[in-house]
């Protein structure tokens, strides 16, 4: 394992070209992640039409970089102005913008982009140390196993749906995996629902299904809501690189909070559905909790600051795990993410820890330089970056929607695709209008083509008592644990509020 | 209640029941795999439409309540903010979506290179109000680098669209 673990190093940063796509996928995350009404979720679906056709590990790494990055600039508008550029951004707030209030932006922000860097890389490391542990666990997976996996997976998309709107979230996961069956029936060769368009014989595009549902929606709203934050300050006049340092050195002097607060991160990734929100307030929480000045914070404690930006930039380290080993997302993100990876022929599962080692240890490096290279580069633009904030939605909008109809007829060449585009962005539209989760519409269809071939494989296998098998048994008890969790969770009185992603 | 979302779940509902009912054509292997997803998926949409219509008779009792002579004058909450999306943002939501339609037509008749620019240019100066000079430029620059990239360098050939072949067959280019 040491020889793979260095081996991907070694042809990570010996690879111009890997490396050459990770500053781009930096650059462009770190952009994407300042600039208003872009998420990362739209990102990483516009971005994934350019890198069809690449080398896979090319590919990936180019990919989860831009996701792994992106939380990294977007503390920026919480610190200097107050506004957070998301959920996760929120616990930032509290005690960063006071700081800057009190003329100390930039230390805030040295403190707050370090704090992100470490964190991603703790969250790596955390991955990688769960590897051996989860190793002889996943290798004793069979195709019942998978397929109970599968369903694992699909029962998360309970999870990834929050309060009243549990039933909403199964609904968009059950078209999801009903659109899988579209295609060639791999047992009678039926074309299901496809008829005589021989386009729709490989099944519905996954690129087509992952624009329509994200990109297009977000931008429709992006062009109707504008997305300008233009009634605030746009330059802090007291910003020194001197005081940026300071920041960056507050890092040594809290290491343990560091430490522990990218741990929690890590851990709270690795479960799916509870997104960063959950662990940056988690660790918000915490860093009061263990503080001996309690009272300091909301009133520009660095502690404050600091916690939360290792947390949720920790747990994409923590998320990458059920994603690549058991083909769950960890998140929202991840979600769209595991499509991607689908597309450019990584098959989550235990194969990847069997046959695709060394890609899974280029993908931990890929984290850690890429926060490295994010990290060096916010620091020194940090100050002009922030700036982004001020673009309006709207200019962006024409140019988003360029990228979407190239992505979506470039991943199969086929025009009708620009049609389906159209009329799944409808529905995806209509879900955001409406308030429904759409990560689990992801989760449903790429889950549903293995669980059937896994289904059909096991059945052929062993009849119907693979059911009785002893991992199996333990797989149905999650299942039945984790429904039974959600429903009880859905159905209890409410006394706070962690955000779910969805 | 919501309505739009329980809109939405009716038409959830038929889609669901329009791919069972289909379903039931195909060989009993093949028809397999969309009853075991697609019944549940009926029974979901269901269970949604009876929860929205429970919540419904109750926000109507609560209504009820409120406005009983017993209740007195009912309360100023002062000006309720407005949602996020609703009918004071759909004349501005359809003309998105005109645009998004008219640009997925207009490549596929016309293909990338006309309509790149074209929905660019109209967009920028209209809905983004930018200067002319700004939209030109932006939208020629970005229609050059779409060839660049596209064209010349990936050696991709983007969709040419139904009709400018045609046209540009029939003015002998």
């Amino acid at each position: 394992m040491i020889d793979t673990m260095f081996g991907a190093l070694f042809g990570l940063v010996s690879s111009p070209h890997i490396m050459g796509l990770m500053l781009i996928a930096v650059i462009f995350g770190l952009l994407v992640g300042v600039t208003p009404g872009i998420g990362g979720k739209l990102s990483i679906a516009m971005a994934i039409p350019f890198v069809y056709g690449m080398d896979m590990v090319a590919g990936a790494v180019f990919l989860l970089t831009m996701h792994a990055v992106n939380g990294t600039s977007g503390q920026i508008s919480s610190i200097m102005f107050g506004i957070p550029g998301d959920g996760d951004d929120a616990a930032t707030t509290l005690d960063g913008y006071p700081l800057a209030k009190q003329g100390q932006a930039a230390r805030a922000l040295g403190a707050s982009i370090t704090a992100s860097g470490i964190g991603g890389i703790i969250g790596a490391v955390v991955f990688a140390v769960m590897i051996p542990i989860l190793e002889p666990i996943v290798l004793q997976f069979s195709p019942a196993e998978f397929f109970l996996i599968a369903l694992l997976g699909i029962s998360f998309i309970a999870f990834l749906s929050s309060g009243d709107k549990i039933v909403k979230g199964l609904i968009v996961g059950f078209w999801g995996l009903m659109l899988a069956t579209v295609g060639m029936d791999p047992q009678t060769g039926t074309p299901r629902y496809a008829g005589d368009m021989l386009f729709l014989w490989d099944g519905v595009s996954l690129v087509t299904a992952v624009l329509a549902l994200f990109a297009v929606p977000e931008m429709i709203a992006l062009g109707t809501k504008g997305g300008a934050i233009s009634a605030v300050p746009a330059e802090d006049k007291n910003f020194s690189y001197r005081q940026l340092l300071s920041g960056v050195m507050e890092l040594p002097r809290h290491w343990w909070l560091v430490i522990r607060t990218s741990i929690i991160g890590a851990v709270i990734g690795m479960i799916p559905g509870l997104g960063g929100s959950a662990a940056a307030w988690l660790c918000y929480g915490h860093a009061v909790q263990s503080s001996k000045t309690p009272e300091r914070f909301g009133k520009g404690a660095i502690e404050g600051v600091i916690a939360p930006e290792t947390a949720s930039n920790g747990k994409e380290g923590g998320s990458l795990l059920p994603t690549l080993f058991f083909g769950i997302p960890g998140s929202s993100g991840m979600a769209v993410l595991l499509g991607a990876f689908l597309i450019l022929g990584i098959q989550p599962g235990a194969f990847m820890m069997t046959d695709h080692l060394d890609v899974v240890w280029t993908l931990i490096w890929a984290l850690i330089v890429g926060n490295l290279i994010a990290v060096v580069i916010l620091l020194v633009v940090c100050r002009w970056v922030a700036l982004l904030t001020f673009v309006n939605g709207k200019m962006l909008v024409p140019f988003i929607l360029v990228f979407v109809a190239i992505g979506c007829f470039v991943s199969e060449f086929q025009w009708q695709n620009l049609v389906i585009l159209v009329l799944f962005s409808a529905i995806g539209y209509a879900f955001l209008r409406a308030g429904w989760p759409r990560a689990p519409f992801v989760i449903g269809l790429v889950l549903g083509g293995q669980a059937e071939a896994s289904l059909n494989q096991a059945l052929q296998l062993w009849g119907l008592s693979f059911f009785t098998r002893p991992l199996s048994l333990v797989l149905i008890a999650m299942i039945v644990a984790l429904m039974a969790f959600a429903l009880y969770r859905n159905l209890r009185p409410r006394r706070g509020h962690i955000h779910v992603e969805g | 209640m919501n309505n739009f979302s329980t809109w939405l779940t009716a038409v959830m509902l038929l889609i669901f029941s329009t791919m069972v009912g289909i379903a039931m054509l195909y060989p009993v292997d093949a028809r397999f795999m969309p009853f075991v997803v697609g019944i549940p998926g009926i029974a979901l949409c269901l269970l949604q439409l009876g929860l929205d219509a429970a919540r419904a008779n109750n926000g109507l009792l609560f209504r009820h309540f409120q406005t009983a002579p017993k209740a007195g004058k009912p309360v100023e909450d002062g000006p309720a903010e407005l949602p996020e999306f609703g009918r004071h943002t759909a004349k501005r939501e359809l003309k998105m979506w005109a645009y998004v339609v008219a640009f997925i037509a207009g490549v596929l008749v016309l293909g990338f290179y006309i309509s790149v620019p074209a929905m660019l240019i109209t967009f920028l100066r209209r809905e983004a109000a930018a200067s002319w000079r700004t939209t030109l430029l932006l939208g020629i620059g970005a229609t050059v680098v779409l060839y660049l990239m596209f064209g010349a360098l990936l050696q991709i050939r983007l969709h040419s669209g139904f009709l400018t072949p045609l046209i540009l067959r029939g003015v002998g280019l």
